[in-house]
């Protein structure tokens, strides 16, 4: 069980820190374009900050039931959804939404790195727990960690 | 905990260095690029127009035109030229204010000598050029204004707050603000001429030794009639040099005492260490290991640990640096422009070198009073 919680705490802690950064670490710009009907839209980087909150959300959510579940296929089942997760929290700013052009906006100057950092990182943390998690099982074969 | 405290030496140091190191670009290009050795702003706006030099603070101010052309002419002034500063509300993506610069082609002799190295030809009424951190390539169109401008030429990197700026014919530039919705709320001083306003006066003096006797004399002469102020730009070069001075000190201060934190910590742990492993040491003297290859042995332990711990220092402030290079320059505050490649390859080999060398420097000494110890003491129980 304690072997469990030290695996799933860092994601929590992580999905917590993706989902918060475009909102108080490194908040995206607050205003809005006009579009030839006149009407007044978010930036694209309004978006990439909702997509950054779903997305922590989920990789927080995913450090829970790693943290308690008990099977330890399960647990590895949920480390390996966290690699594409972490994928995309650095693709959202990236490539698949983006962010403003301008080189001073603060979406550029601060969200941009920060979400693609904690991304990067999401997934190497992920990879390195999916390692330790399949050889700790095929190490205890047989036997509940 | 050893591989982090040299982690931790080696993070700052590095960072420290970088930092340094683009705040000194930053001066140094500013002193070659600003040209004028006087800037005569309206009186009260003499911190703006630092802020827009050097952060890129978008300002409006505004100057008699007719004041230039009293310099001209004037003992102790060489060249003059005067620029009009328009803080645009609008440019494409987002609502972040443009600094629109309007210079004089004809007379300007700050901005047009750096253009000259991207743009050999005069701009059109409808081209502008940008700094490097405004978005858009030469071909590209612009809207200032509501009116579409087409970027003629991107300036290189300069640090300064001519990166964020737009350059258009002076002109245009007053045209351009006339015609705007900002006309009306312009407060343009009373008298002031609507086709010759400026917002600041370049001055290069005669004898640059001689600038501020210069200075002073214009004011005497003109300062009630313009209502005048200016900055000395040695004086502004020499103020930011003086705090990249209290930053060096500050960091190479925080960065020895790291460093021997580092050195008396591993050689704390080292020198523990050492201790409990006395029979393994004393097996490998029985198998035939000499002296010296046993202080090699665990010289090279500590190589490695102090080199991991480098590595993990310089990616750690690599992953922080690079990133976050255009946030880091937004809160410095101060001129700054990132070293080259060369320059970072030899701080990050420095640094390297000194957080490497931490783990042999700490344990030397205590390698060197084990292998002069007797082989026999290393195997007694009670040792």
């Amino acid at each position: 069980m304690k072997r469990s919680l030290f695996a799933g705490l860092p994601f929590i802690a992580l999905g917590l820190l993706i989902a918060a950064t475009p909102y108080c670490l490194f908040p995206v710009c607050a205003g809005h374009v006009t579009a030839a009907s006149g009407a007044f839209l978010p930036m694209k980087c309004f978006w990439t900050a909702r997509a950054a909150l779903g997305c922590g959300g989920v990789i927080a959510c995913a450090g829970i039931i790693i943290a308690l579940a008990s099977s330890p296929g399960v647990r590895l089942g949920a480390v390996l959804a966290l690699l594409p997760l972490g994928a995309l929290v650095a693709a959202f700013p990236t490539v698949l939404i983006g962010v403003c052009q301008n080189e001073m906006m603060p979406c550029r100057m601060g969200t941009l790195p920060a979400l693609c950092l904690l991304g990067t990182f999401a997934g190497a943390l992920a990879l390195i727990t999916a390692l330790w998690l399949h050889r700790q099982l095929r190490n205890n074969k047989g036997e509940t960690p | 905990m050893l591989v982090a405290i040299v982690a931790l030496f080696a993070l700052i140091l590095f960072s420290g260095a970088v930092t340094g190191e683009s705040v000194g670009n930053g001066t140094r290009i500013m002193a070659d690029r600003l040209g004028a050795d006087i800037l005569f702003v309206p009186h009260g706006y003499e911190k703006s127009i630092q802020g827009s030099l050097l952060r890129g603070e978008p300002s409006s101010f505004y100057l008699d035109g007719a004041f230039e052309k009293q310099l001209r002419g004037m003992e102790g002034i060489e060249k003059t030229t005067s620029q009009l500063f328009v803080a645009s509300l609008q440019a494409p993506c987002c609502t972040l204010p443009v600094q629109i610069i309007g210079i004089d082609p004809k007379t300007d002799f700050v901005v047009r000598p750096w253009m000259n190295t991207v743009l050999t030809r005069p701009m059109a009424d409808s081209e502008i050029a940008v700094g490097s951190r405004i978005a858009g390539g030469p071909g590209e169109k612009l809207s200032l204004f509501g009116r579409e401008f087409t970027i003629a030429a991107r300036l290189d990197a300069t640090g300064m707050g001519f990166d964020t700026s737009v350059f258009m014919d002076i002109d245009r530039a007053r045209r351009l603000l006339l015609a705007s919705d900002l006309a009306s709320r312009m407060n343009l001083p009373e008298g002031l001429a609507r086709t010759s306003f400026v917002s600041s006066t370049l001055v290069k003096a005669a004898a640059p030794g001689k600038a501020r006797e210069t200075a002073n004399a214009v004011l005497q002469r003109h300062a009630l009639d313009y209502n005048l102020d200016f900055v000395m730009v040695a004086a502004m070069v020499s103020d930011i040099s003086g705090r990249l001075a209290d930053f060096s000190h500050l960091f190479y201060g925080l960065s020895c005492l790291l460093w021997l934190l580092a050195v008396g910590v591993l050689a704390l742990v080292f020198s523990m260490a050492l201790n409990e492993r006395k029979k393994e040491f004393g097996v490998m003297r029985a198998l035939g290991a000499s002296r010296v290859q046993l202080v090699g042995i665990i010289l090279r332990e500590s190589l490695l640990v102090s080199s991991a711990g480098a590595v993990l220092g310089l990616v750690l402030a690599g992953a922080v640096l690079f990133p976050f290079e255009a946030y880091i320059h937004a809160r410095l505050r101060m001129p700054s422009l990132f070293p080259g490649i060369a320059a970072l390859i030899a701080a990050m080999g420095g640094t390297f070198l000194l957080a490497a060398l931490t783990g042999p420097l700490a344990c030397i000494f205590s390698a060197i009073r084990l292998a002069r110890s007797e082989t026999c003491l290393f195997l007694r129980e009670d040792c």
